[in-house]
């Protein structure tokens, strides 16, 4: 940022925003504790099942497989999203035939084949990991694809020049060149990912953060509800930053040459 | 987000844009027949693959139907069927986006300008925007109950987030010179905002607004699929029960289709009202 906007210090910011952060909270544990609505459980009682899930039998039994299920399902996704997508677009005449039933495969909401998934996988985790891996597939997909159609075509006549094969090239000159759409592309799909994870719990399960929301508040365990959302904001945070670091590092070069643009 | 990385590609763009522009009517026209054509091509390969599969005994034929059993049930239950289940979806999706985009604008262009308010606001967006808006799904059927408020309070939440980033970045990107300019120029606050302001995030307004249609598709649907509200979602859920599996199957088509659509045509939209910044930015987000 500019010299300007350095001036006024950057502690008082930082910490106004805690500040107004805190007083949120503040308000929502006041606000519940005089309202006594059904629907609106304090904060610490929030907070409290939260941790309860936590640190419970509950860690193991559903908070864990549903992380790990997330993990696996987009780690697969984004694993074949670049395996096909980088081909697809080097190899440019392919292009306009995958096209379309790309489009429309990225278009169509994950979760809405929850049901037939069902039906033909039946309800277990390797479902469910397969749908979290359909819905993260196809935006990393798509992005793999449009960024090794742009690559610089210098780059790749000089791999041809210096009598580098067809996959050397890929691997070695297209593939990195285009990370930085992909990875616009993997931040979509973390973001989807987690919510085919959410959701795949939902429906026709018996463990995991999903169901145990959904469960809490079919049994009106108001607080629970609300600590299990709580859990799954710090499980959405944390890929986040993780996210970002991995991607900083990876990028590190990219960054650097456009002036820190393009991360974060 | 997508968005700023997507910048990187806007060299490759702004070289190609104006010798497409100088190419003569007559070629370009013939090689968006040819690409139509393949990709018709390609999606018939899709069905062959998809029949091929069926044929191979891969998966049970029974819960995988054929395309032909699909689109039969689509066409039979259609006017019964899924075009009312298209309308409710639509309609909470619409009114959705109606509500979220002048909300996020204003919370972007408030935050973009005001430098205590982006501190202000910081940590706490910060902490709100990982929670995964479907998880939400429990707390909004118990404030609301199964109804089309429950979706718009899921629809709002989540789409609140591309509309606010896209406006806020593109208002803390204006060049400074315009808005000195319009200092000099002696225009009020209000009239800068009106002025120099709003039409220098429009770009950056209709990405967020495209963003903001395919997750309030995704938030629609997937509320109706858990929560039995009206809609494609409940659809696909109910046919399923019923062992209608072909109607089941045309529903999530058709899901597609309208999302496919919605995607084009807010594609084709942004181009046509801003062809000036789409070779500048690149051509998708």
């Amino acid at each position: 940022m500019s010299a300007v906007r350095l001036r006024g210090g950057k502690v008082a910011p930082a910490l106004l925003g805690w500040v107004v952060a805190a007083l949120l909270l503040l308000l929502w544990q006041l606000y519940a504790e005089s309202a006594q609505e059904l629907y609106l459980p304090t904060f610490t009682d929030s907070a409290g099942a939260a941790w309860d899930l936590l640190t419970g039998a509950t860690l193991t039994s559903d908070v864990l497989p549903s992380v790990g299920r997330f993990a696996l399902g987009y780690v697969v996704g984004c694993a074949v999203g670049v395996a096909v997508g980088t081909p697809l677009g080097y190899l440019r005449p392919l292009e306009p035939w995958v096209r379309p039933v790309l489009e429309f495969l990225r278009a169509l909401p994950a979760t809405a084949i929850l049901p037939l998934a069902l039906l033909v996988l039946g309800a277990n985790g390797g479902m469910r990991v397969a749908v979290i891996a359909f819905g993260a597939c196809w935006p990393v997909l798509l992005n793999a694809l449009d960024g090794a159609r742009h690559v610089d075509p210098v780059l790749v006549e000089t791999g041809r020049v210096s009598g580098l094969g067809r996959f050397a090239i890929l691997r070695r000159i297209v593939l990195p060149a285009s990370l930085p759409q992909i990875f616009a592309g993997l931040r979509i799909a973390l973001g989807i990912a987690l919510i085919v994870m959410v959701l795949s719990e939902m429906y026709g399960a018996s463990s995991g953060l999903g169901f145990e929301i959904l469960n809490a508040q079919r049994r009106f365990m108001v607080p629970e509800t609300y600590g299990g959302v709580l859990v799954l904001g710090l499980v959405g945070w944390s890929v986040s930053v993780l996210f970002t670091r991995v991607e900083r590092r990876a990028l590190a070069w990219h960054i650097g040459r456009t002036g820190g643009r393009s991360g974060a | 987000m997508a968005d700023r990385a997507a910048s990187g590609w806007a060299g490759a763009f702004a070289r190609r844009a104006p010798a497409r522009a100088r190419r003569p009517l007559g070629p370009a026209t013939s090689t968006r027949v040819v690409r139509t054509l393949k990709g018709l091509a390609g999606i018939a390969i899709a069905i062959a693959i998809w029949e091929l599969i069926r044929a191979l005994g891969v998966v049970p034929s029974a819960y995988v139907p054929g395309v032909g059993s699909i689109l039969s049930a689509g066409v039979e239950d259609f006017g019964s069927q899924l075009a009312p289940a298209i309308g409710e979806t639509l309609k909470a999706w619409a009114v959705g986006l109606a509500i979220t985009v002048p909300a996020g604008l204003v919370l972007g262009v408030a935050v973009g300008l005001s430098r205590w308010a982006d501190a202000a606001l910081r940590v706490t967006v910060e902490f709100l925007r990982p929670v995964p808006s479907v998880a939400l799904i429990p707390i909004a059927v118990l404030v609301f109950g199964v109804s089309l408020r429950m979706q718009l309070l899921l629809i709002v939440y989540a789409c609140l987030w591309p509309v606010f980033f896209n406006v806020r970045f593109a208002v803390q990107g204006v060049d400074p010179l315009l808005l000195d300019t319009a200092r000099v120029a002696g225009l009020s606050r209000l009239a800068t905002i009106r002025r120099v302001v709003l039409p220098s995030t429009l770009p950056a307004l209709f990405t967020g607004l495209r963003i903001a249609s395919s997750i309030a598709l995704v938030l629609a649907v997937s509320a109706e699929l858990i929560t039995g509200a009206p809609g494609l979602g409940k659809l696909i859920v109910d046919a399923q029960g019923a062992m209608q599996i072909p109607l089941s199957y045309a529903a999530v088509f058709v899901t597609g289709i309208v999302g496919f659509l919605l995607n084009a045509a807010f594609t084709a939209l942004d181009r046509r009202a801003l062809p000036w910044t789409v070779a500048a930015r690149g051509e998708r987000a």
